[in-house]
C-alpha cells in the first residue's frame, strides 16, 4: 500500500472520520516531510523513512495514552529532533506518552517518569534526579586548565577514573567512589598546574544504568 | 468509517497497489476459459453430451471457471492475510477497536464483489463472445453460489495463512490445494467416464459440489438428489471453514 493509504487507513480503522483523517494527513505530511513519497508504496522505501511514518501514524489519532517502541531508530538527527520535540509537545499538552528505548540519553531528555529494565526485571524507577540518587557515588567532573602535558595526564590517569577524556585543556572524568576524597587530590594538581574551571555534575542516565547493571551481574 | 468498510477499503487499496493479484483474480480465469475451453472445444469436437444434453466445451467450462475465479480470490486475500502476519501488521490489527468479526466480514465483503465481478465478467464474455449458455433465470442464484463458494475458501484458506509461519509451506500448501481441488473435481471434465479411483475423491471434494451446483444454475443440468446433498455439503463446508477460521483468529490473538 502507498505511504498516504497506511496512513489514512490507519485512522479508519480507528474510527476517524474521512475528512477529519485527510486534513490531519495533510498536516502529517508536512510536518513529517512526507508529502512527496505519499503515492510511494512503503516496502520500497528505506527503514528511516518507514518508522517515521511509523511515528507519524500515531498522531492521525486522539488516542490519551501513546506508546513508542525505539521511535526513532534510523532516522536522520534532524528528523530525531523533530519527533522528540513533537512528543515533548504532546505530552504537555496532556498526552501519556510511554517511551521504551536503549538510547538513554532520549528517555533522559523527553521523559519525566523513567523506570530501567533488565531481563523483564525493573532494576530502578523514578525521575531523572531520583535516579542520580541511586548512584550517588557515580559523578561526572569538568575541569578547564591553564595548559596540559603527558605528566598532568599521568596524574590524572593516578585518580583511576573510570572515563578520562581530555581534549585540548580541557578534561573530562567520569568517578566512581567518594567525591570528597578526590576534590583533595584534585587540590594537590592545582597547585602544580592551575584549574581554570571546575564543574561536579550528576551521572548521565547511561551512566546509572551501567552502574546498576554492575551492582546487579 | 465503520470497522467493516475500514477493512473492507483497506483490502481493496492493498489489491489495487498490486495490480499483479488483479491478474490473477480476474484474467487468468478469463484466460482459462478463451484459451484452455476453444483449444479443448476444437479438440473434442463441436459439441459434448452430458446428462443428455448437447454443449460446447466452453459452456461447459463457464461453471468451472467460475469455480476458478472463487478459488483464487480466495487464495490471493488469504496470501494477503498471511503477507499481513509475516510483517506483523496482522497482530497491529487485532489491538485495534475492530472485532475479530468486523476484521472478517469486511475481508469476504470485498473477496465477495471481487469474485462476484469476475465471475460476471466471466458470465457475459461466455455468453457474448462464445455463445455459451446461460439461464439468465438463475444469475440470483449462481451469485448466491458464488458467494457462499468464496467465503468458504476464503475461510479455509485462512486458517492455512494464520496456522502456518513460514512462507514457503503456505506457497506449498495454497499451489498443492489449487492442483488437487481444481483437477480432482468436475471443474474441466465430467466424472461420470472417470476411473473410481478418480472419482471418489472428486466427489468428495468441495469444488466438486461448488461446480456442479453452478453447472446446474447455469446450464440447468445435474440430478436433484445429488445437487442437494451437494449444497448441504457446501454449506456444512462453508460453516466448518467458518468455525476454524474463527477458531484460528482467536488463538492467534
Amino acid at each position: 500500500m502507498t505511504v498516504g493509504d497506511n496512513l489514512l487507513i490507519y485512522a479508519y480503522l480507528h474510527g476517524v472520520k474521512k475528512q477529519t483523517a485527510e486534513e490531519r494527513l495533510k498536516k502529517l505530511a508536512d510536518e513529517f516531510e512526507l508529502t512527496s513519497l505519499l503515492r510511494d508504496t512503503v516496502q520500497e522505501l528505506s527503514l528511516g523513512t518507514k518508522r517515521r511514518i511509523q511515528v507519524a501514524k500515531i498522531f492521525m489519532l486522539d488516542a490519551p495514552v501513546i506508546i513508542l517502541d525505539e521511535a526513532t531508530t534510523g532516522m536522520d538527527p534532524l528528523m530525531k529532533r523533530r519527533v522528540m520535540d513533537r512528543l515533548r509537545a504532546e505530552a504537555s499538552n496532556g498526552r501519556t506518552i510511554l517511551l521504551t528505548t536503549q538510547v538513554l540519553s532520549e528517555a533522559e531528555e523527553l521523559c519525566e517518569s523513567i523506570m530501567i529494565l533488565d531481563r523483564g526485571r525493573s532494576m530502578a524507577s523514578g525521575t531523572l534526579q531520583e535516579l542520580r540518587k541511586l548512584s550517588t557515588r557515580t559523578f561526572r567532573v569538568n575541569l578547564t586548565f591553564a595548559e596540559t602535558n603527558d605528566e598532568l595526564v599521568r596524574r590524572l590517569q593516578a585518580l583511576e577514573p573510570e572515563q578520562l577524556q581530555v581534549n585540548g585543556n580541557q578534561v573530562e572524568m567520569l568517578f566512581h567512589g567518594e567525591e570528597a576524597a578526590l576534590l583533595g587530590r584534585l587540590a594537590d594538581i592545582s597547585r602544580d598546574t592551575p584549574i581554570l574551571q571546575f564543574e561536579v555534575r550528576g551521572p548521565t542516565l547511561e551512566e546509572i544504568f551501567i552502574a546498576l547493571m554492575k551492582e546487579t551481574r | 468509517m465503520t470497522g467493516i468498510s475500514a477493512v473492507f477499503y483497506r483490502d481493496y487499496r492493498q489489491r489495487m497497489t498490486n495490480i499483479g493479484f488483479v491478474f490473477w483474480d480476474l484474467f487468468v480465469p478469463l484466460a482459462y476459459l478463451v484459451l484452455f475451453g476453444l483449444g479443448f472445444e476444437r479438440m473434442l469436437g463441436q459439441s459434448m453430451t452430458v446428462e443428455g444434453q448437447d454443449f460446447s466445451y466452453t459452456g461447459f467450462l463457464v461453471p468451472g471457471v467460475l469455480g476458478m475465479v472463487t478459488f483464487s480470490v480466495a487464495m490471493n486475500t488469504a496470501w494477503g492475510f498471511f503477507m499481513d502476519k509475516d510483517s506483523g501488521i496482522f497482530y497491529e490489527l487485532l489491538t485495534y477497536p475492530i472485532t475479530r468479526t468486523q476484521l472478517l466480514i469486511g475481508k469476504i465483503s470485498f473477496n465477495v464483489l471481487l469474485a462476484v465481478i469476475g465471475s460476471s465478467l466471466s458470465i457475459i464474455l461466455g455468453a457474448l463472445a462464445l455463445g455459451t449458455p446461460v439461464r439468465w433465470d438463475l444469475l440470483p442464484l449462481t451469485l448466491a453460489i458464488v458467494i457462499v463458494a468464496t467465503a468458504s475458501w476464503f475461510f479455509m484458506f485462512s486458517v492455512f495463512a494464520i496456522k502456518l509461519d513460514r512462507m514457503d509451506a503456505f506457497n506449498t500448501v495454497t499451489s498443492a490445494a489449487y492442483i488437487l481441488l481444481m483437477f480432482f473435481s468436475s471443474m474441466f471434465y465430467p466424472l461420470a467416464n472417470l476411473p473410481a479411483w478418480f472419482r471418489v475423491p472428486a466427489y468428495l471434494n468441495p469444488m466438486t459440489w461448488q461446480v456442479d451446483l453452478l453447472r446446474f444454475s447455469l446450464l440447468g443440468i445435474g440430478p436433484p438428489k445429488a445437487l442437494l446433498l451437494e449444497a448441504i455439503a457446501l454449506a456444512l463446508f462453508t460453516t466448518l471453514c467458518l468455525i476454524l477460521a474463527v477458531r484460528a483468529l482467536n488463538r492467534a490473538a
